[in-house]
């Protein structure tokens, strides 16, 4: 096994029989070369996209151990799937899709292995923001995203957090492009009614 | 920054940042290769095919079973001398659509679409995927269900001049001695919640109990009960803050109640009514088992039954 310290970069790690070229032929070739079983390409593949795994974990997950699971979940799966990588999409963007399908899939299943265990609630008494800050949610925007039915909520987290457009979040979730616009819709709306509800009884980003 | 502001914000940053207790980029990294390296050697996958997980899979086993259909029907055509070709062209005719309909999950997202499609509609059009800079502020956003109708007074409010349109009390509703004082439920609601969200506590309770007092019938008052729950459990007074938890709750069901009855829990705990508070809990449960403070209630109650 690669310690960290061990990983190098791209042209240390593949490419120095390659010559020089462009990042995206020299991110191409060592991704490649990751798929074909390089212990050091692997490791630099990994590294490179475990920024953007974890953004997908943490932002679909509930907690930082289902997050944590689901990233590592999803690096393996970028690792296994790396033969799949033509280099069309950007390397970040490619991992993305693979880590939100990893993850709304772990996710579920760990939903339903877990029912009805009490799963780890978000804070949600004590509003993170500083006393006297009201530039913020009255809470985290997780505890209103997990109040959302989980179909309005991914479909949020995936277009607006994450960036993926109607098309792909359709193909992910499996539904019509139209399905998500309303999941969109319905989701915004409750999201919106949750945060005034919150105002109207007096939570303010860290008052009350 | 507005509501509508804060709210795209939050969303633009959501999981960014790191959450408390995760492990470091690097503990993953190794974790994820060194479960690779198990997986390869035991051969055993760590998950299905990413690229396209359940499309090609679904449409094999709907396949089989419209071949599997389709076998059977040609089976019991042969072993039914009376039937005739006709006959199973008929079959085959009438199975089809049955099938697609059983193993068709598009056909159920449709359905799923057109009952959302219905329930959006009975509200109000919405845009659709909006972006940040087109979205219009959530104080325009009103909702028509009757629950939003207690909370969302804000929502429709005039401003506090146009005090004809807004609910008053008859014979309550004198005119202010300062231009300044709200003379509205909504408005004094809306002052009192200025008032909070300008960290003035000590003033917003005031126009809380003033709101109560002059407008106790109204929903703003209501609602502002819940409000005064919990600034006095922040202040310690956790006897009023039942008190007005439990005048919420006495008056009727509304949208707060979940609200109200988790903050009576927290006062029953405050005041050391341990079997109170374990029945509050339980009463709470078989409520609203899947709501945000469900997990926290189910742990107390543990901690309270040991």
């Amino acid at each position: 096994m690669l310690r960290p310290t061990d990983w190098g970069t791209p042209t240390e790690v593949a490419l120095t029989d390659v010559g020089a070229g462009d990042p995206v032929s020299l991110e191409l070739e060592t991704v490649r070369r990751a798929a074909e079983g390089d212990e050091r390409a692997r490791a630099w593949l990994a590294r490179r996209v475990v920024g953007r795994v974890r953004r997908v974990a943490r932002a679909l997950a509930r907690n930082a151990a289902d997050a944590d699971d689901a990233a590592q979940l999803s690096l393996i799966e970028v690792l296994r799937s790396a033969h799949s990588y033509r280099g069309e999409a950007s390397l970040d963007a490619w991992a993305g899709r693979i880590a939100a399908r990893t993850t709304m899939r772990h996710l579920a299943r760990e939903r339903r292995k877990a029912e009805p265990v009490v799963a780890e609630a978000p804070t949600l008494a004590a509003p993170t923001a500083p006393e006297g800050l009201s530039e913020t949610l009255p809470r985290d925007l997780r505890c209103y995203l997990h109040q959302l039915p989980e179909p309005q909520r991914n479909a949020i987290v995936l277009h607006h957090a994450l960036g993926h457009s109607l098309d792909e979040v359709a193909q992910m979730a499996e539904v019509s492009r139209n399905t998500i616009k309303g999941r969109l819709r319905l989701g915004l709306a409750a999201l919106r009614k949750l945060v005034r509800r919150d105002q109207a009884i007096g939570i303010h980003g860290g008052a009350a | 920054m507005s509501d509508e502001a804060k709210l795209w914000t939050a969303l633009g940053r959501l999981g960014e940042d790191p959450l408390p207790g995760e492990r470091s980029d690097a503990e993953l990294v190794e974790a994820a290769l060194a479960g690779l390296a198990e997986a390869t050697a035991d051969d055993v996958p760590v998950a299905g095919p990413i690229a396209e997980p359940h499309g090609p899979r679904r449409l094999a086993i709907a396949m089989g079973v419209v071949l599997a259909i389709a076998a059977a029907v040609v089976l019991g055509w042969w072993l039914v001398p009376s039937t005739g070709l006709q006959g199973e062209r008929d079959d085959s005719h009438e199975m089809a659509p049955s099938i697609a309909d059983d193993d068709a999950p598009e056909g159920q997202a449709s359905q799923r679409e057109e009952a959302e499609r219905a329930a959006a509609r009975g509200r109000r059009p919405q845009p659709t995927a909006p972006s940040p800079e087109l979205e219009a502020p959530a104080v325009a956003d009103t909702e028509a269900s009757d629950t939003a109708a207690e909370l969302d007074t804000s929502d429709t409010e005039p401003a506090p001049d146009d005090a004809s349109d807004t609910e008053t009390e008859p014979g309550t509703a004198r005119p202010s001695r300062r231009a300044s004082t709200p003379r509205t439920a909504a408005a004094l609601l809306e002052h009192a919640q200025q008032q909070l969200s300008a960290g003035d506590r000590t003033a917003a309770i005031a126009s809380f109990e003033r709101l109560v007092d002059r407008f106790p019938k109204s929903a703003e008052a209501k609602a502002a009960r819940v409000s005064l729950g919990r600034l006095e459990l922040r202040r310690g007074r956790a006897r009023q803050a039942l008190a007005h938890f439990d005048a919420y709750l006495a008056s009727s069901t509304g949208a707060l109640t979940e609200e109200a009855r988790y903050g009576r829990i927290r006062a029953l705990r405050s005041l050391g009514r341990h079997a109170q508070e374990l029945a509050s809990i339980e009463a709470f449960l078989a409520e609203h088992g899947d709501g945000m403070y469900a997990a926290r209630l189910r742990k107390r109650a543990e901690e309270l039954r040991q």
